[in-house]
């Protein structure tokens, strides 16, 4: 579903990502791991076609991003670390702005605002200004436009940043839905509790270049997840 | 602590006129670039100052002209900075982060009042300078006159901030819990801008006869102490009058900071919660994604007095000027019939009109700051399966379905009034909205080249912009061609000269919007 192969960034004479290479499957969960500045977002940016990579290639769903960024946008959906959404919309202008962008059919974006909305308990608030939104309500808001459009790929960063425990439950359950409908979802995070139990495979990256990468089994063996990721820090220290 | 937060303030009043630009080059040319404004500015005072000085001097009513003067200068500065001091006083982003850290809110407050009462200093340098230099050349001056001159330039700025200040705060305290606070704060301003521009065109009209205006103006305003005494102090030096003149200068200044700063805490923790609106489904409507980008345009204008009062000023001076043309078509026909007595022929008038309509659409800038203003939403636009150019092109289209049926009623008027010839009214009907397209895409351009999309408060993206600056001032330089040309070469047929210019205007046009559909598409792609 999403094909990252040598994937490079630099800012200046930094390379803020070096030759990586991931694969990721349909059906998966795959969980981005390492600390902060090690390339997280920068990779995430590369693959939403938001940030300009030097060199190598990515592909969503078999097709090129270099070669046709539109064709992948619409095959994916993009949830930034931040939240930050326009603000002079209602929620419930908002979704239909997403909605209008990606083409979704009346009757569809009112059947998956009404379920998503009401998992995520928002329902009340769309025709709330997004400014008057808390940071947790902009995530929900977020999250609800990311799938509104039923992309094959959803790429998060940090998704979980914000949200209280139910709404967490909630996009965790979504997820898994997402992927045994042969989605795949690509994030990021810092909470290697959730990634533990919720990734199917993880890749840890640390200073631009991936030092793991595999099924959650083959990562973290008999130990956990928190132990193996202390681990590779201090050995490629 | 205080140094650290002035250093952010005034970086972040720098930072939005160079649009974020580090290159040394960029911002030497931006530095030139509001001199050069600031220039042309205090050319257009100089005007009136340089008819007024001798001969009020010689009337013996120095006073009011150095009263007019800071009349003028505290008008300039207060419709300069009050929704400036709105924004960056009490609506400004990091707010909650400053009273987070252990400042003194006082301190934060200052900081801001200092940014402002800079950019008023700059302000008031376009009518100080000229004002000054008009007096020195056509009267004496006394060792007095010029010190109390030189600190009431150092003072005004702190008075013009203070009111500023207070009615950024009335005005916020008003619009607080208020739903449509954008159209509330719209009316407030065309209000004041209208009332503002009344007085001084009554005032301008008047200027053609100096003496009795003077002599007119002056036995009314002697009895107004505010103007007599510090026009008194500069004209005649004297002592007592200045003392008063700062005292009640400063004055507002300090109660205004002590009222601010002990409640400003208070005033930004308020709760600025409105009605709770519940949502009840309706039947959705589905629509493309060339309209959902216009809509978002539309709507980001229409949530921002700032960003629709400084940016459609075009349109509501056409709206006026239409308005105005019906009703007073007369008044219209018999100038145009004086004028054609001193030798002005039809076809020069149709192009001194014409360059008219080019001037006031310089004052629509929609485009210019509009990339600025995408500012932390950016990733949203970038991320949309949507080529780059469709978003620019919507908000060229906002900003032309604004201009052009702005344009066109002004035109209309004036064609119903003067039924002019085919050409002529062909070069009436095309010229100024081909420019419209011009102004647009110079606003669009300027703006991919210079984006500040940083900004802590929307103003500072929207008046405080090097692209729109480029985009009105571009448009005057441009809109003076077929003017100078017209007057400086009689030889020519002034129909030519604006077809000339309509086809200039067309292929500067082209160019410009190829470029936004290659070059400014990969621009903003890589933002």
């Amino acid at each position: 579903m999403l094909r990252i192969e040598h994937l490079t960034k630099v800012y200046g004479d930094k390379k803020a990502v070096d030759d990586l290479t991931l694969h990721i499957a349909p059906g998966e969960i795959y969980g981005f791991i390492g600390h902060n500045g090690a390339g997280k977002t920068t990779t995430i940016k590369s693959c939403c076609g938001i940030l300009q990579f030097d060199h190598g290639e990515i592909a969503v769903d078999g097709v090129s991003l270099k070669r046709d960024p539109i064709e992948c946008k619409r095959r994916l959906a993009y949830i930034p670390d931040n939240p930050d959404l326009y603000e002079f919309l209602s929620g419930i202008r908002y979704l239909n702005f997403i909605a209008d962008i990606y083409g979704v059919s009346a009757s569809d974006r009112a059947a998956r605002i009404r379920r998503y909305g009401d998992l995520l308990e928002l329902t009340g608030d769309l025709a709330q200004p997004v400014s008057a939104y808390s940071h947790g309500m902009k995530q929900k808001l977020a999250i609800i436009a990311a799938w509104l459009h039923d992309p094959r790929l959803i790429i998060m960063d940090e998704p979980f940043v914000g949200l209280d425990p139910k709404a967490s439950h909630t996009l965790k359950v979504m997820m898994r839905e997402h992927c045994d409908r042969g989605g795949a979802i690509f994030f990021s995070t810092h909470v290697l509790e959730v990634a533990e139990k919720l990734c199917d495979r993880v890749a840890i990256i640390k200073s631009g270049r991936l030092v793991k990468a595999g099924t959650m089994e083959d990562v973290k063996g008999d130990t956990s997840l928190e132990d193996v990721f202390l681990e590779l820090e201090e050995d490629h220290g | 602590m205080g140094k650290a937060l002035l250093r952010v303030q005034f970086a972040l009043v720098w930072n939005s006129f160079a649009g974020g630009s580090r290159k040394k080059g960029a911002r030497a040319g931006i530095a030139v670039a509001m001199v050069i404004t600031a220039a042309a500015i205090a050319m257009m005072f100089s005007v009136t100052f340089d008819a007024m000085a001798a001969a009020y001097y010689e009337m013996g009513l120095g006073w009011f002209y150095f009263a007019f003067f800071l009349l003028v200068d505290f008008c300039l500065m207060l419709l300069g900075s009050v929704f400036t001091a709105k924004a960056q006083l009490f609506e400004a982003k990091d707010n909650a982060q400053l009273l987070a850290m252990p400042i003194p809110p006082g301190q934060i407050l200052f900081s801001r009042m200092a940014s402002l009462i800079l950019v008023n200093g700059f302000f008031q340098l376009t009518v100080a300078v000229p004002a000054a230099v008009c007096w020195v050349l056509h009267c004496p001056v006394t060792p007095m006159g010029a010190a109390a001159f030189l600190l009431f330039c150092l003072c005004l700025p702190l008075t013009a901030t203070a009111v500023s200040a207070l009615v950024g705060w009335l005005i916020s305290l008003a619009t607080r819990g208020v739903r449509n606070k954008t159209l509330l704060t719209t009316v407030f301003t065309l209000a004041f801008l209208a009332l503002y521009l009344y007085y001084y065109s009554k005032l301008m009209r008047s200027l053609s006869d100096l003496p009795a205006l003077g002599a007119a103006l002056a036995g009314k305003l002697n009895r107004v102490a505010l103007l007599l005494i510090p026009g008194r102090a500069i004209a005649e030096g004297r002592l007592p009058d200045l003392l008063w003149s700062l005292a009640g200068m400063l004055l507002p200044f300090l109660l205004v900071s002590l009222v601010l700063s002990a409640t400003y805490l208070r005033v930004l923790s308020a709760n600025r919660d409105f009605a709770r609106v519940v949502y009840r489904e309706k039947a959705a409507k589905s629509g493309s994604a060339a309209g959902a980008l216009y809509r978002r345009e539309l709507a980001r204008l229409a949530s921002s007095s700032s960003y629709l009062v400084n940016s459609t000023l075009g349109v509501f001076a056409m709206i006026a000027g239409a308005v105005f043309l019906a009703v007073k078509g007369s008044a219209l026909t018999a100038l145009l019939s004086q004028l054609a007595t001193y030798g002005f022929s039809g076809p020069l008038i149709t192009a001194g009109l014409v360059v008219v309509l080019c001037f006031l659409s310089t004052m629509t800038t929609v485009t210019a700051p509009s990339i600025s203003l995408e500012g932390r939403n950016l990733w949203i636009a970038q991320s949309l399966p949507v080529p780059a150019w469709t978003v620019l092109r919507a908000k060229l289209l906002l900003h032309l379905s604004l201009a052009v049926p702005a344009v066109l009623l002004p035109e209309a008027v004036l064609l119903i009034l003067l039924r002019p010839g085919l050409p002529e009214a062909l070069l009436i009907l095309l010229v100024p909205p081909l420019f419209n397209v011009l102004v647009a895409l110079i606003g669009l351009c300027a703006n991919l080249l210079l984006p500040n999309l940083n900004w802590v408060t929307e103003t500072a993206a929207v008046k405080n912009s090097a692209a729109v600056l480029i985009a009105i001032f571009g448009g005057w330089f441009l809109a003076a061609i077929p003017a100078v040309l017209c007057l400086a070469v009689p030889s020519l047929p002034p129909l030519g000269v604006l077809a000339g210019f309509g086809v200039l205007t067309a292929l500067l046009s082209l160019l410009l919007l190829g470029w936004c559909r290659t070059s400014g598409a990969r621009i903003f792609r890589r933002l």
